[in-house]
């Protein structure tokens, strides 16, 4: 694969010693909307935030160069990049807008659309940069002001720009940046929990993508002459710019460019010749066909497909059902806790949805080294804590210390950071991504460095007994088998303290005998424990002391010999017919 | 200011209106009842205007008449676009559908150009000729009889909603897809009805407009915005958000009209679309999204 594509890059460099003027012409194009969806490619693909905005960032691009050559004579040479840094900063406005507020989906879509067009009519109205008619660039052929006789000095421009953005995705995807954008586009909220700061990354990814998209604005400027805020800020640009990554795989390094190859010489050929004919839109009617087409046949695009073909040859993935081994642990798991008395501290934790109060004022401490469990009849509120104390919900009142500090107001990732992880009642899985990927995004919160991460993933997925299944697809999994992913990611992290909300729900007896021996050996390596579990042989068996909740209060405490006597569980559990009916 | 220009504008922004809530009820059907945001919708307004204007240039047949026939055209076509295409990825990720549908609106309103054209065009009606005087404030028959038809047909729809069999059906499969498959729900007919409901009632809209509106295939993007931004006021999903938020933004676009320049009324637009989505995503009669 490497070889083939040294191979190529040496072919497209020598290439414009052959070709006719037309070919490098559609070369140059090929090269450049490459370059377009490859930027794109970082925010769109690899984040999953679906931009159709990016026109905007041409234009400011282009713009800016423009403006700074014709009226300062600044070379655009360093206008790019002066263009570049305005477009940066558009694309930090509307992300931090659109990722501030939570704007998702269809929703991020009209915003993207909504700055493009304010951008498109504002440029328009502002007589200062041309108007509606926009901006001609005189020739010259002078190199410092980017422009050139020969046609192929473009093509090696383009080419240039096609890599470079190229490099940057490479760059990007195999490090900690690219990882933790790939789990965002998977599942944000259980990205947070393994200590994601998605709205950083996120915005992080957009600035790249809009200052990579503004760099291109200068060369269609330079290469056409002439810039109109129609066709530079238009939405048809926008969909020029998505449609390439959307076909040729979106979020894949490659997918951009063989888009590119696929659809360029199409358009410029129906462009050539339907477009004489009369028909001017027939190619953007096979663009909609075409999206229709992807999205029915080919929803990951046409890279993907290609690889799992060459690669048909190689030795199928393992798949079958694994035996269960769970190993010791290695030697250090979870971090040293400072020496406090109480590990976690939640004081008069309160919180009301509308009418109902799910928990009110409830006190609870863990020690460290302890296993509390947490039990309540259906609707007691012990979801809601953990999403109190884990950040994905702020309490209306009250007070969670976690290792002396206060963590009220935290967001999710920066409390697993400090050593609070969380596992999720109904799992969510990264589906797309294997089991080791899967955990290695929460080994990335103690290792920063993607190999060392991989290593330790691989460590706690054997522990948890997923070793033969480490590169089977998360979706593919059994419930068991996502249950203790779900708490190898958690694991992962190296927490402190590890909240588990009904890791046995669903589960058979022998998978329950299975988890408990695994929570065991958790606790054992030195993390401490808090178990929601609706299972009391389980519970009870684990828990060193439980505490009980019932309608948001903690009505009882105590030994799980003490509990299972206790007249108010009883009550809470069965109703108080029972405990009157009960034997005197 | 002349109170009598700030008058005129106010009545022909109502009139107006009656097109805009028509369209936005049929955006906010197909939203409310399969979660698609429909972003082929201006472009199906078009198909509707061009529609009438075969009709009234080869049929002679008045869009006033010809927007049953261009209803029933475009129920047909909402019904193939659910069942043909949408209905295969209910349950892929919201970007996919997004993905989807524009490539709908891209093959439409292209289809559009390839077949009539970038001219602007606009239908004759004599009605369109007519006018009434209130006082000194005149009164377009055209824009009158095309708001009494819109606002007919929107009560209409919900008197088909409220008090049909099919109507309950639908609302019910929007409510609980789940639960009206369990009580035996035929809910993919239901999808597909619903969405050929939608595209009717803006197939409708758009060939009741046609007389008033000169149109060319690209007026079907800022007509999607129009429907985003009415829909989007009105709370996604909700029929009464989408009628009185098709008035206002009717009401609000024409007393731009009198003070603004046309260019930055469409600014104003889409700077009320953005602070929207921002501070009040669920709308005026909206629940917020969960």
């Amino acid at each position: 694969m490497r070889w083939a594509l040294v191979a190529a890059l040496v072919v497209l460099l020598a290439l414009p010693a052959v070709l006719s003027s037309y070919a490098v012409t559609l070369f140059i194009l090929i090269f450049f909307y490459g370059f377009l969806g490859q930027a794109w490619n970082i925010v769109g693909g690899y984040a999953g935030q679906l931009s159709v905005g990016h026109a905007a960032f041409v234009g400011v691009g282009g713009y800016t160069a423009a403006m700074l050559s014709i009226e300062t004579g600044l070379t655009p040479w360093l206008g790019m990049l002066v263009g570049g840094a305005l477009a940066a900063l558009l694309g930090a406005i509307i992300g931090y807008l659109g990722f501030r507020f939570g704007l998702r989906g269809f929703y991020f879509v009209l915003l993207t659309v909504a700055f493009a067009e304010i951008c498109r009519i504002a440029v328009s109205n502002i007589d200062a940069v041309g108007g509606p008619l926009g901006l001609y660039i005189t020739f010259t052929g002078d190199p410092r002001q980017f422009q050139f006789q020969d046609s192929r000095v473009y093509y090696y421009i383009a080419l240039a720009l096609m890599l470079v953005a190229t490099a940057a995705a490479w760059a990007i995807e195999r490090r900690r940046f690219g990882i933790y954008l790939a789990a965002i586009r998977e599942d944000e909220a259980a990205a947070e929990a393994l200590g994601v700061n998605a709205f950083k990354y996120k915005m992080l990814a957009m600035i790249v993508s809009s200052f990579l998209t503004g760099l291109g604005g200068t060369f269609y400027a330079f290469y056409l002459f002439s810039l109109q805020p129609n066709t530079l800020f238009g939405i048809p640009l926008s969909v020029e710019i998505i449609i390439r990554p959307i076909v040729g795989g979106a979020g894949t390094l490659l997918g951009p460019i063989l888009g590119s190859f696929i659809l360029t010489p199409l358009a410029e050929l129906s462009r050539l010749y339907l477009g004489q004919g009369g028909l001017h839109g027939a190619h953007l009617i096979a663009y909609g066909v075409l999206l229709i087409g992807v999205v029915l046949f080919l929803p990951e695009g046409a890279y993907p497909r290609l690889r799992r073909l060459l690669q048909r040859s190689r030795p199928p993935l393992q798949s079958e059902p694994a035996r269960i081994v769970l190993r010791p642990p290695s030697a250090q798991a979870g971090l040293t806790a400072p020496a406090t008395v109480t590990l976690l501290e939640a004081r008069g934790l309160s919180r009301r949805f509308g009418g109902l109060q799910a928990v009110a004022g409830l006190d609870l401490t863990v020690a460290p080294g302890e296993m509390l469990g947490l039990i309540g009849p259906n609707g007691a509120g012990k979801t809601t804590v953990f999403n109190l104390l884990s950040g994905f919900l702020t309490p209306d009142a009250g007070d969670v210390r976690f290792r002396g500090r206060s963590i009220v107001g935290l967001p999710p990732h920066a409390i697993c950071r400090r050593g609070l992880a969380r596992t999720f009642q109904i799992v969510r899985p990264f589906p797309r991504m294997t089991v080791l990927e899967n955990v290695r995004v929460g080994a990335l919160a103690l290792h920063p460095r993607a190999p060392e991460a991989l290593a330790r993933a691989r460590d706690v997925v054997a522990r948890v007994g997923l070793g033969a299944r480490e590169r089977v697809a998360a979706g593919a999994l059994t419930l068991a088998e996502r249950k203790r992913l779900e708490l190898a990611r958690a694991l992962a992290t190296g927490p402190a303290l590890l909240l588990l909300d009904e890791v046995m729900a669903g589960l058979n007896p022998t998978e329950i005998e299975t988890i408990i021996q695994l929570i065991r050996g958790i606790h054992e390596s030195g993390v401490s424990i808090l178990l929601i579990e609706h299972n009391m042989r389980a519970v009870m068996a684990l828990s060193q002391r439980i505490v009980v909740l019932s309608f948001g209060e903690r009505i009882a405490e105590g030994t799980p010999t003490d509990i299972a006597n206790h007249p108010k569980v009883i009550e809470a559990y069965l109703g108080d017919e029972y405990v009157h009916a009960a034997p005197a | 200011m002349d109170l009598t220009l700030v008058l005129q504008g106010l009545l022909s922004g109502l009139l107006f209106g009656g097109v805009y809530s028509l369209m936005a009820v049929g955006l906010t059907l197909i939203f409310g009842v399969m979660r698609v945001v429909n972003f082929a919708h201006g472009d199906m307004m078009v198909w509707g205007m061009y529609l009438a204007y075969l009709l009234a240039a080869r049929g002679g047949i008045d869009p006033y008449l010809g927007f049953v026939a261009c209803a029933a055209a475009l129920f047909a076509l909402g019904f193939l676009v659910q069942r043909g295409l949408v209905d295969r990825i209910v349950d892929s990720p919201h970007e996919m559908q997004i993905l989807l549908m524009l490539g709908v609106a891209l093959a439409l309103e292209n289809l559009a150009l390839v077949a009539f054209g970038p001219e602007p065009t606009r239908v004759r009606s004599p009605l369109a000729a007519a006018t009434l005087w209130l006082g000194p404030i005149f009164v377009d028959v055209a824009r009158l009889v095309t708001f009494v038809v819109a606002v007919a047909l929107t009560l209409a729809l919900s008197l088909f909603l409220y008090r049909t069999d099919l109507g309950r059906t639908i609302r019910a499969a929007a409510d609980n897809t789940y639960g009206a498959l369990v009580i035996g729900t035929d809910v993919r007919r239901v999808y597909a009805v619903a969405f050929g409901v939608g595209a009717a009632c803006v197939g409708a809209a758009g060939a009741l407009v046609s007389p008033i509106l000169p149109f060319q295939p690209p007026t079907g993007l800022s007509l999607s915005v129009t429907s985003f931004n009415i829909v989007i006021i009105g709370g996604m999903g909700s029929l009464l958000g989408a009628f009185v938020g098709g008035l206002l933004v009717s009401l609000a676009e024409s007393l731009g009209a009198v003070f603004l320049r046309p260019s930055l009324k469409e600014l104003l637009s889409f700077s009320l679309l953005i602070v929207i989505l921002l501070f009040r995503p669920a709308g005026l009669f909206g629940r917020r999204p969960s």
